[in-house]
């Protein structure tokens, strides 16, 4: 019993200089009260008219139907707004694309397998006018020229990758085009992409009957 | 009979000693009441300015490398005893993810010309409501003030998932009686 008593005295001691020697000061506490902190947005809307509607996306603005080498389509344009809290200052355009075989094979498609390298058929797919505007730029996007400020800058140009004087989707999607002046950049803040792509006369029949869906990637940064 | 008396007498002293130090022990009412020899003196601080540091009207949004967003907040000393800033904890809400993408540095500002900032904390939002413990440079004495600057920044890297969100946090700022490191 004794041995007992005095076991649970020196516990009870152990415990006491234990807990003195964790909390060894009085505190007081005082606290800044309803900070708050926001991310701003960059919310990105495209539309067929400068009047809207506005969405986040929208489709068959390049068609050609029932292509052969040498169809062009028509002038088609894309208008593009920031509705986000934040402004942007520059815009980059690219793209992807895949193929879609057609279904039966046609015997005369000598590439049953486009879809499986896209890249070939985008090489075909050329852009034979590109301008990106607003209020205070007019770029051609085969050149790199401004025609309103008289610049000429590169990251405003697709490069010719394979230097036959012509521009394809495919070089599109390897040189993005760059640090274009954003929307929010000018008065009415809207900024327009017109382009024409024609599939070339040179593409041979392994694209017969296969389908290319372009799709346009308008991208707003701060 | 003799040992139980003996075991009730020693259960019951600590048994009063171990309320005693979890009493003493407990978090601070808004004045912490310590007697000295047979004087009751107080630790008690107030914050300046008494609104909150950071909001939206004032500072903008914030956004990858957006420009840093810096503020004073005066500890005073309104008690009787000397003081150290000793921890810093904040407590959010909101969309508090946000807090993984926010910055913040806590400086103790030095008191004469020239003298060396003492940094207190530098890590994201969200690290300091996990509580931080600090080592505050000055002792604070009664009457006299010690300034934090508190810088908060979105860094360049920080990506888009933090577009649109929204969070509130309470910064709680201790100091400890006695001041002595």
């Amino acid at each position: 019993m004794k041995r007992t008593l005095t076991a649970i005295v020196l516990i009870g001691i152990v415990a006491m200089l234990a807990g003195a020697g964790t909390y060894s000061y009085f505190s007081d506490t005082g606290t800044s009260t309803g900070n708050t902190f926001t991310a701003g947005t960059l919310d990105l809307k495209v539309s067929h008219s400068s009047l809207g509607p506005w969405t986040d996306g929208v489709t068959g603005t390049w068609t050609l139907s029932n292509m052969k080498p040498g169809d062009e389509t028509p002038t088609a344009s894309v208008f593009f707004k920031n509705f986000g809290s934040l402004a942007s200052s520059t815009t980059e355009i690219t793209c992807s694309y895949t193929v879609t075989e057609e279904t039966p094979q046609t015997e005369a498609d000598t590439d049953p397998n486009t879809d499986e390298h896209p890249d070939e058929m985008a090489k075909h797919m050329m852009i034979t006018m590109m301008f990106y505007k607003n209020d205070h730029v007019n770029i051609n996007g085969l050149t790199g020229y401004d025609s309103y400020s008289g610049l000429t800058k590169d990251d405003w140009k697709i490069n010719d990758a394979n230097g036959d004087g012509k521009i394809s989707l495919y070089e599109l999607k390897l040189d993005p085009l760059i640090n274009l002046p954003s929307p929010d950049t000018q008065p009415n803040k809207i900024s327009q992409l017109d382009m024409r792509i024609k599939f070339d006369e040179n593409a041979g029949n392994d694209f017969q009957g296969d389908a290319f869906d372009l799709t346009m990637i308008f991208t707003l940064k701060q | 009979m003799k040992h139980k008396q003996i075991f009730t007498s020693a259960f019951t002293i600590m048994l009063v000693l171990s309320l005693v130090m979890f009493m003493a022990n407990q978090p601070p009412a808004s004045v912490h009441a310590i007697f000295l020899g047979k004087n009751e003196k107080n630790l008690d601080i107030e914050l300046s300015p008494p609104e909150p540091l950071f909001y939206p009207k004032k500072d903008g949004y914030f956004y990858p490398g957006s420009p840093k967003i810096t503020e004073n907040l005066e500890v005073i000393n309104v008690g009787d005893v000397p003081f150290r800033i000793c921890r810093f904890n904040a407590t959010s809400n909101g969309n508090i993810r946000l807090a993984d993408g926010l910055e913040m540095e806590i400086l103790e500002l030095g008191k004469g010309k020239g003298e060396k900032p003492n940094l207190l904390y530098n890590g994201t939002l969200s690290s300091l409501t996990e509580g931080m413990e600090v080592n505050g440079k000055s002792a604070v004495p009664q009457g006299k003030s010690v300034a934090l600057q508190f810088t908060v920044w979105m860094p360049e890297t920080a990506g888009s998932e933090y577009q649109g969100l929204n969070m509130t946090a309470d910064i709680a700022v201790t100091v400890r009686f006695p001041p002595a490191k």
